[in-house]
């Protein structure tokens, strides 16, 4: 369901915040503008916001049920709360000026009662001078760190369990990195955006139902009586919540069983009304990475500005534009 | 017997399904594999129950290679005490009318009189009217004995057996063949012999469980509880199977919804389940079996039989729960390919590893030998040992120039130097993987072409190390010592490599829809649905089903979906809802019963605010536009099969030739090359591709420069000699530029001056030598030679 009709070229691109309770979820419109853009958003939240997380691991001692490269890989999948990452160098942004910045972490358990033993996020201790760069969920989280959480429902993260005899340490290292490169570095669970459906009823369509038929056919459909309500007044049909509807064939079905014109109800998508969805994982507050988002997609089109520019053979094509 | 081999098969621990098939599965054997006729494949009415009519592999083996269905049971041990058992069997078959035979006494003939026999022995005859009524008290009286051994008490109000009935095995077979025109020999056969196979069914006249046999059961109106009315009016049952399911193995009873799809995809899925990379056993650290696979991040899959539960699969998981969208997207996924999302490669999706063990057997040494380092370091060595640490040179480099991550040697100020005693670094070879004692530090990431382990030759003192093989970088998982006395005799380095997906590799989903994995995607160009951004593990292609009519994966993904919205787990054994039919009537129709299970599915997906049928509108990662079709996305349980890349990638560009005819020798281990044959010869010759055709035939195979004599015509007289040395004495003083260079002579014209350079097959040269040794001579023209 391609969006039906062009937006016009001229374009005032507004978010409006719609749902910001905790700094791991947030909900907001993006209105204005077109899909590109909101595509470009979404793909740049997933895998080109920054973050940190563990990179490299050096294995001292391990005598856990586990081998060495699988504790590696679950070490990295950790998720560190990433709130320095703006001040932290990438191995790509290193140069001669700029170090590589590493953030090391220490983990030495053994475990010596009868009982199973978790080595947790929690054993993991930081050896740096980053203290805000904890496993998400550390009972350590500085005062007034920008990631607040329910510390009640946060639990360390289990790395691997350990029976009496068993012995674990090891250094590890953390680095800054995107999503791009691994997936461990992505900011969010998931983000996403939704076309806002725009539903039209023709009521002299509808009228041919009695309001029986009218309450069955609602019924009959997937979210009706969410994405509808039944006037009992006017026993008119008119639309509760649009945003209910998920864009699926089955009300066009049932209107033809209910042998409705199919011009009875016309759904499309809005081409320039983006619902945006994003849901963190601990690392970032979902707002900040929606701002650093929208600097990296500034970032990008600047450097592909001064290209262009820079590139004699548009010049022609950049005045004609301007004039 | 025409055999004389494979009466043993190795039990494979490839995975716990192929462990438990080898016991569970029978071979008609060699000779019938021959036979033309189709007839011992056919799966008969006495062999329905016992073997299952799955579980048999596709092409050559089909039939005779046969697994016993799950409920099936061979008595496997002879009676505790044989005669007085059969006495007791005679003395109950005397009182329920049978006359014992004597000696000189015929037996009348039948239909008045029916012989009964016991183990092929002639018991007595009795008078047909009574066989009916004493068969009925037989069966009463199995399923006494069998209630009494099984719960060892008997239910109340039930008479128990007395004296001589008290012996009567459970599993003895009681087959009663009526009289019938044209029909086998009537006879009441009694069985108690080891080596026969026997099943429970409900005995129905009283409710109980009973052992039959195969033979036993051709006689007997077994009623199945999907099967109606069986089909002939006026059927009167005598016995009930126990479960809708009672015809199957335990591997294929594992397929969830078997009964949904079309019937050789569940043959497959037998098959590939026995194939899959799975959990083969629990023990890793004290196993050294010479090759184990295993999978890292295994799940319980959502859908599951009643059967799995039965028989605690979850010990030996085998798979990961994928969520799984049919659609087209990218063309990466036609034909059988399919893609998976690379972020959840990165996040341990379908990850496995190989364990291999290689044995040492000190012992078998001759002269005998032990482990260790060589104590003078060789030239070589000292340079790489005394010099490693810092001298990053040294180390191997791959292709690409860049360093293989070797494992720093431990630090002096490490534990290990103050507790264990191990040095730092030693002026040995291999120092950084191998200790003193000539074996690998545990934990070592291994390179092909670096050594492990050494064995010193006590004589010459002189130890001698093994370089990895293949094209694999290997961690070493373990090392054992054997023996006793100050000296070992064995030693295993388990190695382990890591097997994370990779294009190429196989994977399949429970019903034989199996498939090559042909891309990682990137997460953000994945498709998303677009009510809960959802991105799927893997991506396959809708043209996998209508051919295939593989309507239990759709069903299962259904399910499953249902299922994961519920947080529960949704029985998927297959024939569901048959079990609790009213069977008085054909009221309890297939589509009926299985409409209302997709209904079932579905209302519960509605509940949780998704479309009825498992579609969800889905945006595409890459232009964020929606999709015009809905996508059928849920969960599906996918086995990762062992056929990896990495075992079988065979590549070539120059190597090893064969000395005799220059071509490229074949083999994969050997580096060899992949025959380019004659039917790929006349493809390119139908392409016209005359250039490719010469590059692969002639100069990427045998391709020579060989000298021809001019005036002799022969490619064989000419030969090379050492140039003569002149008289004038310049050679003394280097300035005989020439000498001792070879020269070109014609060893039938005896001179070198019409010999050409042409540039031929080699193996024409070969030909020429065989033609030669015929005494045929074969002529060579040379176009510019004056003649």
């Amino acid at each position: 369901m391609a969006p039906a009709n062009k937006p016009s070229t001229r374009r005032t691109p507004q978010v409006r915040l719609r749902n910001y309770d905790s700094d791991d979820y947030c909900e907001f419109e993006l209105l204005g503008t077109d899909v590109s853009v909101a595509n470009a958003l979404r793909r740049i939240i997933l895998s080109h916001v920054p973050t940190i997380a563990i990179e490299l691991v050096e294995i001292e001692r391990n005598s856990t049920v586990l081998n060495d490269e699988f504790i590696a890989h679950r070490l990295g999948l950790i998720p560190i709360v990433s709130t320095d990452v703006g001040i932290l160098t990438s191995p790509y942004e290193a140069n001669d000026d700029k170090q590589c910045d590493e953030l090391e972490y220490e983990l030495n358990v053994r475990c010596t009662g009868d009982e199973t033993m978790d080595v947790t996020s929690e054993d993991l201790r930081p050896h740096n001078s980053w203290p805000n760069a904890l496993p998400v969920g550390h009972s350590q989280r500085p005062q007034g760190s920008a990631a607040q959480g329910n510390a009640a429902d946060e639990r360390p993260i289990v790395i691997v369990k350990m029976r009496r005899g068993q012995e674990l340490k090891l250094k590890a290292m953390a680095r800054k990195g995107t999503g791009k490169d691994h997936a461990k570095w992505s900011p969010v669970a998931t983000a996403r955006f939704q076309y806002r459906p725009d539903i039209q009823l023709d009521q002299d369509a509808l009228s041919r139902l009695s309001f029986q038929e009218k309450e069955s056919f609602l019924n009959s459909i997937p979210r009706g009586k969410m994405i509808f309500r039944l006037n009992p007044h006017t026993s008119e049909i008119e639309v509760n919540d649009a945003e209910a509807y998920l864009f699926d064939r089955q009300i066009f079905e049932r209107m033809e069983e209910f042998s409705l014109p199919p011009d009875a109800i016309t759904i499309r998508p809005l081409p320039d009304y983006f619902i945006f969805k994003v849901e963190g994982t601990g690392v970032l507050p979902c707002a900040t990475i929606v701002s650093m988002a929208i600097d990296i997609l500034r970032e990008k089109l600047a450097v592909l500005h001064t290209e262009v520019q820079n590139q004699e053979n548009f010049a022609p094509m950049l005045s004609d534009a301007a004039a | 017997m025409s055999q004389s081999s494979g009466f043993t098969v190795v039990a494979e621990r490839l995975n716990f399904f192929r462990y438990m098939s080898h016991f569970r599965s029978v071979h008609r054997g060699a000779y019938f594999a021959q036979l033309r006729t189709t007839a011992v494949r056919k799966l008969m009415p006495e062999s329905w129950g016992f073997l299952c009519p799955v579980h048999t592999p596709d092409g050559a083996p089909c039939g005779l290679l046969n697994h016993f269905a799950a409920a099936c049971r061979i008595v496997t041990w002879p009676l505790d005490d044989p005669l007085a058992t059969r006495t007791a069997i005679a003395q109950v078959m005397t009182s329920l009318g049978m006359i014992p035979s004597m000696p000189l006494r015929p037996i009348p003939a039948p239909p008045q009189y029916t012989p009964v026999t016991l183990d092929g022995i002639i018991l007595g005859h009795m008078q047909t009217s009574l066989v009916e009524a004493a068969v009925a008290r037989l069966r009463v009286l199995k399923t006494l004995t069998l209630a009494m051994s099984e719960v060892g008490s008997l239910p109340t109000g039930t008479v128990p057996p007395q004296g001589p009935e008290e012996l009567i095995p459970p599993h003895m077979e009681v087959a009663h063949i009526p009289y019938a025109r044209g029909g086998p020999y009537p006879g009441v056969y009694l069985h108690t012999a080891p080596a026969r196979m026997h099943r429970p069914v409900t005995h129905l006249a009283s409710g109980m469980r009973e052992l039959i046999g195969s033979l036993e059961q051709s006689h007997l109106n077994v009623r199945c509880p999907d099967g109606g009315l069986g089909g002939s009016k006026g059927l009167v049952y005598s016995h009930a199977e126990e479960g809708t399911g009672a015809m199957l193995s335990i591997v294929a009873s594992l397929t969830p919804f078997s009964d949904y799809n079309q019937s050789p995809r569940n043959m497959y899925q037998c098959q590939m389940g026995k194939q899959t990379m799975g959990t083969p056993l629990q023990a890793f650290p004290h196993r050294t079996d010479g090759k184990l696979y295993r999978i890292m991040s295994p799940q319980t899959p959502v859908a599951r039989t009643k059967r799995y539960d039965a028989y605690c699969m979850d010990e030996h998981p085998n798979g990961t729960n994928m969520v799984v969208a049919v659609l087209a997207y990218t063309s990466y996924d036609m034909e059988d390919a399919m893609i998976l999302n690379r972020a959840g490669i990165h996040r341990g999706l379908a990850r496995g590893v190989v364990y291999k063990n290689e044995t040492i057997d000190l012992r078998r040494r001759n002269p005998p030998a032990y482990l260790g380092i060589d104590p003078k370091p060789p030239a070589k060595a000292m340079r790489g040992g005394f010099a490693r640490i810092g001298d990053a040179e040294e180390r191997p480099k791959t292709i690409f120039g860049q360093k293989f991550p070797q494992n720093e040697p431990s630090k002096a100020e490490s534990a290990a130097v103050s507790q264990k005693k191990v040095q730092p670094v030693g002026g040995y070879a291999d120092a950084e993987r191998m200790g003193t004692d000539g074996l690998p530090h545990p934990g070592t990431v291994l390179y092909p072409g670096q050594g492990y382990y050494s064995i010193v030759e006590p004589i010459s003192g002189k130890a001698k190390t093994t370089v990895l093989k293949g094209e694999e970088v290997v961690n070493i998982d373990q090392v054992t010592l054997l023996g006793g006395d100050n000296r070992w005799a064995k030693a295993n380095i388990t190695m382990r490599i890591p097997r994370p997906p990779y294009i190429g590799d196989k994977f399949s989903s429970r019903h034989g829809q199996k498939g090559v994995l042909s891309q990682h995607y990137p997460d953000t160009d994945m498709p998303f649905c677009a009510a809960t951004g959802m991105r799927p593990d893997l991506i396959i292609n809708p043209h996998a089903f209508p051919s295939r009519m593989t309507i239990g994966m759709l069903l299962e993904s259904l399910a499953s979906k249902a299922a994961v919205l519920g947080g529960q787990f949704v029985n998927a054994s297959p024939f569901q809802g048959f079990d609790e039919a009213d069977y008085s009537s054909e009221a309890a129709t297939d589509a009926q019963s299985r409409a209302r299970l997709v209904k079932k599915f579905a209302d519960q997906l509605e509940s949780f605010g998704f479309q009825r049928h498992g579609g969800e509108t889905m945006i595409s990662g890459i232009t964020g536009e929606e999709f015009a079709a809905d996508i059928f996305i849920g969960p599906v349980y996918y086995q990762r099969l062992r056929h990896m890349v990495a075992d079988k990638f065979q590549v070539r560009s120059t190597g090893g030739v064969n000395a005799m005819t220059r071509q490229p020798i074949k083999g994969r281990k050997l580096g060899g090359g992949i025959r380019f044959g004659e039917m790929e010869r006349d493809a390119l010759l139908a392409h016209g591709a005359a250039n490719l055709l010469h590059d692969r035939l002639h100069t990427c195979s045998d391709y020579s420069v060989l000298p021809v004599c001019g005036r002799c015509k022969s490619l064989l007289s000419p030969h090379a000699k050492p140039r003569q040395r002149n008289m004038t004495g310049l050679a003394d003083f280097g300035l005989d530029g020439d000498a001792g260079r070879e020269v070109l002579t014609c060893r039938s014209c005896g001179s070198g001056s019409a010999i050409e350079q042409v540039a031929c097959p080699f193996i024409f040269h070969y030909l020429a030598t065989e033609l030669a040794a015929m005494n045929i001579k074969c002529n060579l023209t040379l176009r510019n030679t004056p003649s």
